[in-house]
């Protein structure tokens, strides 16, 4: 499915992705104790069935001339895809489908990249094959440690998106950059101006624990 | 206006980038891959799916840990106050698709009760759907189910439902620059006039800044089994996705 030469080159970044991620593993076991939930410890851990859920039992009841029903509202596979390719006249519509919409949105996707690479049509073709359908692809059965966004169709990984993940510098370097084709991109990848927005890291250390999440800022 | 890129950047190109970014957008429909980016979520942030994540679980890599990230940006000031949609009026789920059909095959739902600081947060699944799709009920079996902003274990899964660090990370002003189609409404932001078509450095006297540093979102992890999730005839290949709901008025 992908172009030999543009999965070479994304696999090269996806293993960068996976790399930076497991040093951000490293660098947060050193620090775990630091980094210890604030509020859940705080707090008594409560278990399922310990405390009463009396008010969910008689919602349920409310509930007994039929089941309520909801309508979606808003929803997101891989990140990035609708924000950045798809016009913002189409968000609702899209928030309103599902991964198999790929006939209806994929050719938005399409488009909107071949703006900028109108000669290199294997940039948004590929792009188009990993992120549609949309949604988050897992291959549980490869190693976990090459977890990480796209590594899944780029490096033979698990995939999956991690906390750590720099997907901004990932899809710029992708659609501006030489990941995908040398020729015409806009800069170097994972360089000014445009395939980096020079924010690597998240601004709180993930933690090694559950919910691995940051605590808040209070 | 000195555009640094004049001789690469096709103007035409960047012009439909221009259109295509639209008008009115506010700062928080941005902050993050997907942050309040419509009206519907914007005016409700409960509704906003922000960022969905799955990885293996640090701790133990047979296990898979999926995150649903809604309601940013909160400041630290908004965040005490901050709460979750109530089953009476917003479902959040997480799906699966393990048949490679792209149509979910099991769900994860989360529902809210209460309305103040701590609600109490109940999940059902994994579970085969009553249907596929974008309307949706919630499914019967067993719950589990605690407080808000504390970690709820129950038969091997893990649940926290609260307040947490937005894990997403970039550089929203200068993104502006770049696009200030994009700028906020109201704000120091909304300020933002057109720039050199270029990111900042990462160091020196205007250097590159988080935008999210120090704000929060309201954040459902669920940690479970990745077994629980596979599907033999798949090889183990599986896709996730996050949504929120609106109850119907019937």
């Amino acid at each position: 499915m992908l172009h030999q030469n543009s999965a070479r080159a994304m696999r090269a970044l996806a293993l960068t992705i996976a790399v930076a991620s497991t040093s951000m593993l490293v660098a947060c076991s050193d620090r775990s104790k630091q980094d210890g939930l604030t509020d859940p410890t705080t707090n008594t851990t409560i278990g399922a069935g310990q405390v009463t859920n009396d008010a969910d039992e008689d919602d349920d009841r409310d509930e007994r001339k039929g089941k309520r029903r909801y309508e979606q509202v808003e929803f997101l596979g891989n990140p990035l895809v609708s924000e950045v390719t798809i016009a913002k006249a189409n968000h609702d519509r899209y928030n309103r489908t599902q991964p198999y919409n790929t006939a209806e949105f994929g050719a938005q996707s399409l488009a909107f990249i071949n703006a900028f690479r109108a000669g290199q049509p294997e940039v948004a073709n590929t792009l188009g094959a990993v992120l549609y359908p949309d949604m988050l692809i897992v291959e549980s059965s490869r190693s976990p440690s090459t977890s990480g966004w796209l590594s899944w169709a780029l490096a033979n990984g698990w995939g999956g998106r991690n906390l750590s993940d720099d997907v901004v510098d990932a899809g710029l370097s992708a659609i501006f950059g030489k990941i995908l084709s040398p020729n015409g991109a806009f800069c170097d990848n994972g360089q000014l101006p445009l395939c980096t927005d020079n924010v690597p890291v998240n601004d709180k250390t993930f933690l090694r624990r559950f919910p691995y999440l940051a605590s808040p800022t209070l | 206006m000195k555009m640094r890129l004049p001789t690469r950047v096709p103007l035409k190109a960047l012009a439909a980038l221009v259109v295509l970014a639209g008008t009115g957008l506010t700062v928080r429909r941005l902050l993050a891959s997907d942050h309040q980016d419509t009206a519907l979520v914007e005016s409700s942030p409960r509704f906003d799916v922000n960022d969905v994540y799955a990885f293996p679980s640090p701790s133990d890599p047979s296990r898979t840990v999926l995150v649903l990230g809604t309601s940013s940006p909160l400041t630290p000031a908004q965040t005490p106050s901050a709460t979750f949609g109530t089953r009476r009026e917003e479902l959040y789920q997480l799906k699966i698709d393990n048949t490679g059909d792209a149509r979910e095959d099991l769900v994860f739902q989360f529902t809210f009760l209460g309305t103040g600081r701590r609600q109490v947060v109940t999940m059902r699944g994994p579970y085969k759907p009553d249907a596929i799709g974008t309307v949706n009920t919630l499914v019967d079996g067993r719950k589990i189910w605690g407080l808000t902003n504390t970690i709820i274990e129950s038969r091997g899964i893990k649940l926290f439902a609260g307040p947490r660090d937005d894990p997403f990370f970039i550089d929203l002003e200068a993104f502006f620059r770049i696009l200030p189609d994009r700028r906020p409404e109201a704000g120091p932001l909304s300020l933002i006039t057109q720039g050199p078509l270029t990111f900042r450095a990462a160091v020196g006297t205007n250097p590159a800044v988080d935008f999210l540093r120090g704000i929060n979102d309201m954040a459902i992890v669920v940690e479970v089994p990745t077994g629980m999730l596979t599907n033999p005839a798949t090889n183990g290949r599986f896709g996730v996705w996050g949504t929120t709901s609106r109850a119907i008025r019937n």
